[in-house]
């Protein structure tokens, strides 16, 4: 290896790469060196171009992907065209998005033992590579446990290990966190931290969570189109607002209040974490006279549920347990919702959020307890019959579409509550412009982007007309810009009359679209009330693993200089500064 | 919980080497298929039992096992009790076709030689990881690729069906109500909605893992070299020692008392 390769392992020369049987490249012209022991974040829109420069990087394209590449790539002063993964795969390790297509084994020590077997690595080896890298992602203690029964966080942990056994010097991670929960994604940037800063590991990774990119990297690169478009310190890249919010690349709210009152703090150049925009803010506020109060804790007491007199889902003392298992899924859970609400639903995976919604519609039915919808027992009902009350948008869209148009997969829902075709036809019209799906009516689902086949699994429900729109994690895999759209898609059905209730770990969401807010932890509900005041209760959130988003949290944090701690939105807690600094 | 599913436990069984449980499948496989002895094939069941018992398997995992064994087995006494060519003990006629005892005893003596052949399959499955029955069909001198695909294949069954069961939720929420659909229908239309998504997933799943297989060093051309020990300790000379002795032993009694191929039933009275 040679001395230039050893200080920039990876390097990217003009590299435009077309995948088989498509027109358009997905990178264009990409330049990108990436330097020892660099923490490099990769971000941009869906579709930028993120997992095909990932792929690259460990010699997947072209060598098992096929296509066109123009341009030149190197590893370790090997290019990526002439040589195989297997070569490429000593230096580079590669941990994808999806944890449960990664894990092929029985066990998370033969897991971990995969790569090494292939590269023939001596039994004796094997076992202390093991033992190093299960130490490594703290999972020592699960050695003899079925990949099945870890947690989303803990599947992604496996995989970093599996290719830890290879002892790689670089990790390459395609959106390795975007279907965790908030304390399955912390595990996950907090072994890549160490791995960075303790065994030297270079890393690159994919993401769509600006505030974690912000606290690890050394750089940012963003990406759009297949280009870059800006690259340099997390400061220097979302400093560039107006930039990133043309290109849906959601910017820390911190650095967006600093934005915002740029002149103030006399700063062309923003902070992107908590902990020193409060600084900047303080020493603003100080220079301005604004001296600090006695520490009060001017918080309200935690929120009590609201009492409704004609609530339209009911559930009265439910508990489950999933069959086969003896674990409470939902203990004890009271709730009630009233017709117009539009309610967020959070909590830790395997808090009950799921299990909740899907009594709502009698997917499951309670082991204890009852739950009423619109006055009608669950027990009696079919999922089939509640589907035109209440309408469930799971997951993965891509679990639902077999139509051969789009217009065909929304009429699908109606058609089978034996509607008659002139109403089937409204319908679908209607819901297609309530998703901004009308141009798209005669497409085939699957050739829609991502964001899209997500809009059309919520049109396609949003033509059975349910009284309840529920969305279950509608965030997970999705850019800024198409959690945006799905979350507006519920605000406007809500304004229509209908009730939503949205389950998902996007705080940013949940604060600007909810106004009422349901916290779920080991089973039961924590708490239930205002979003605003649910917030302000840092303490109990966390016994779920769940923070405030970013401004509340500045906004706690200058809670002594008279700032309400009640603040959701950042146009809010400008609107305050604005008031209190006179800016 | 199926009978194709490993129970992660540490028993003697579970100890024991998969060679060594496969060598015992391949014993009493033997001393079975030699015999068409009701007494034979009862007591291969009952040392299977004494195995699930020594790998604590529950029964409830035998369920789907023993069910589709029954439903088999109830279909091949049906069958034979009424198409055996040979013997003339009539119990009941229907539409005029006599029901013959021979049979029927025939027909049962298939269900209890299936039961003891599908008796023996948990002792492997439920008790044997995959990675080192994967090492142990390789030191048979299998293609590892085989291997690999057999492994995989076993790592996916759960996932197809967990798969599938998601798929059909999501579209009984859109009212897609395939339970009271004819048969027909079904074929025609209840079953188009959810295999063509399930198809799908599964293309983009196995594409996603071909990617992470590839990336962990698949195909090196190196000789691959395996985490798990499959040398053959004192237990499993043990095992295997008895349960040579004990089929052999049953083979043995079924040649001298002529229970071979051929004869039914109990073997000796109602053969003739």
């Amino acid at each position: 290896m040679t001395e230039k390769a050893a200080q920039i392992p990876v390097s990217v020369k003009n590299v435009t790469y077309t995948y088989p049987e498509q027109d358009a490249p997905a990178i264009r012209d990409v330049e990108l060196d990436v330097k020892e022991g660099e923490y490099l974040v990769i971000m941009g829109p869906n579709g930028a171009g993120k997992t095909t420069l990932c792929l690259l990087l460990n010699g997947v394209i072209p060598s098992v992907l096929g296509g066109k590449m123009r341009g030149w790539a190197e590893v370790y002063g090997l290019d990526a065209r002439r040589h195989h993964v297997y070569e490429l795969a000593q230096y580079v390790g590669m941990v994808l998005q999806d944890p449960e297509a990664q894990l092929f084994t029985s066990n998370v020590r033969s897991e971990a033992a995969f790569a090494a077997e292939n590269l023939g690595v001596p039994r004796e080896e094997m076992i202390e590579r093991i033992d190093w890298a299960l130490e490594v992602v703290r999972l020592q203690d699960f050695a003899d446990r079925a990949p099945t029964q870890l947690s989303g966080g803990q599947k992604q942990r496996l995989a970093i290990a599996a290719a830890l056994v290879m002892r790689p010097s670089v990790m390459v991670l395609d959106e390795p966190t975007s279907q965790l929960d908030p304390i399955g994604a912390g595990e996950v940037f907090s072994v890549l931290h160490d791995l960075n800063q303790d065994v030297g590991i270079t890393v690159v990774l994919t993401t769509h969570k600006s505030e974690h990119a912000t606290r690890y990297a050394d750089r940012i690169v963003v990406l759009d189109q297949g280009q870059i478009v800006a690259q340099g310190s997390p400061s220097e890249v979302f400093s560039e607002v107006e930039l990133m919010d043309r290109i849906h690349v959601q910017v820390p709210a911190v650095t967006r209040v600093e934005w915002d009152l740029k002149e103030a703090l006399g700063k062309d150049r923003f902070s992107v974490v908590l902990e020193d925009t409060q600084a900047s803010l303080s020493g603003l506020l100080d220079k301005r006279g604004h001296t600090k109060q006695q520490a009060a804790d001017h918080r309200p007491p935690p929120p009590t549920p609201p009492e409704l007199d004609t609530p339209y889902i009911e559930l009265k003392d439910v508990s489950f347990v999933y069959p086969g298992t003896d674990k409470k899924a939902l203990d004890g859970v009271s709730l009630a919702v009233e017709k117009g609400e539009f309610v967020g639903i959070i909590g830790q995976n395997g808090a009950g959020k799921t299990t909740l919604v899907k009594h709502v519609i009698g997917l499951l039915k309670p082991t204890e307890g009852q739950v009423v919808v619109d006055g009608r027992d669950m027990v009696d009902e079919t999922v089939e019959r509640m589907a035109q009350w209440v309408g469930l948008v799971l997951q993965n869209p891509d679990e639902q579409l077999f139509a051969m148009s789009v217009a065909e997969e929304v009429a699908f829902g109606c058609t089978n509550l034996g509607l008659p075709e002139e109403e089937v036809a409204e319908r679908v019209d209607h819901a297609l412009e309530a998703t901004g799906l009308e141009p798209f009516r005669d497409v085939y689902p699957f050739n829609l982007s991502f964001g899209d086949r997500r809009k059309l699994s919520v049109a396609a429900v949003v033509a059975m007309e349910p009284e309840v729109l529920i969305f279950d994690e509608p965030t997970t895999g999705q850019d800024h810009k198409g959690r945006r759209e799905l979350a507006d898609i519920g605000k406007r059905l809500n304004e229509m009359g209908r009730t939503v209730l949205m389950v998902t770990h996007d705080m940013d969401l949940i604060a600007e679209y909810t106004k009422r807010l349901i916290v779920m932890g080991e089973a039961r509900v924590l708490m239930d009330g205002p979003t605003e005041e649910v917030f302000q209760q840092v303490e109990i959130l966390a016994q779920t693993y769940i923070s405030p988003p970013q401004v509340t949290q500045l906004a706690l944090s200058l809670g002594e200089y008279g700032i309400p701690g009640n603040i959701l939105l950042v146009d809010d807690l400008y609107q305050v500064l604005k008031s209190e600094v006179g800016v | 919980m199926n009978a194709l599913t490993f129970l992660n436990l540490d028993t003697p069984i579970h100890r024991l080497n998969p060679l060594t449980k496969l060598f015992m499948l391949a014993c009493l496989w033997t001393a079975s298929f030699s015999s068409r002895n009701l007494g034979v094939m009862a007591i291969i069941v009952v040392y299977c039992m004494i195995l699930w018992a020594l790998a604590r398997i529950p029964l409830a995992g035998m369920k789907i096992l023993l069910g589709v064994v029954l439903f088999v087995g109830t279909l091949m006494v049906v069958i034979q009790g009424f198409f055996y060519i040979a013997g003339d003990t009539v119990v009941f006629t229907v539409f005029g076709k006599p029901f013959k005892a021979e049979g029927a005893v025939f027909g049962f003596t298939m269900m209890v030689k299936l039961l003891s052949i599908a008796s023996t399959v948990p002792i492997l499955t439920m008790t044997t990881a995959i990675s080192p029955l994967m090492a142990a069909l390789a030191a048979l001198r299998m293609p590892y690729k085989l291997v690999f695909v057999f492994g995989t294949a076993m790592r996916l069954t759960p996932l197809v069906q967990e798969v599938y069961e998601d798929i059909h939720d999501a579209q009984r929420l859109r009212g897609h109500n395939i339970k009271e659909m004819g048969i027909i229908k079904k074929i025609t239309e209840g079953y188009f909605p959810i295999f063509v998504p399930l198809l799908l997933c599964l293309l983009r799943k196995t594409s996603d893992m071909d990617v992470a297989i590839e990336s962990r060093a698949f195909g090196a051309p190196v000789k691959r070299t395996y985490l798990d020990d499959v040398s053959l300790k004192g237990r499993d000379y043990a095992a295997m020692l008895i349960t040579f002795v004990f089929a052999a032993g049953l083979l043995a009694t079924s040649v001298y008392m002529g229970w071979g191929a051929g004869l039914i039933g109990w073997g000796g009275p109602l053969a003739d």
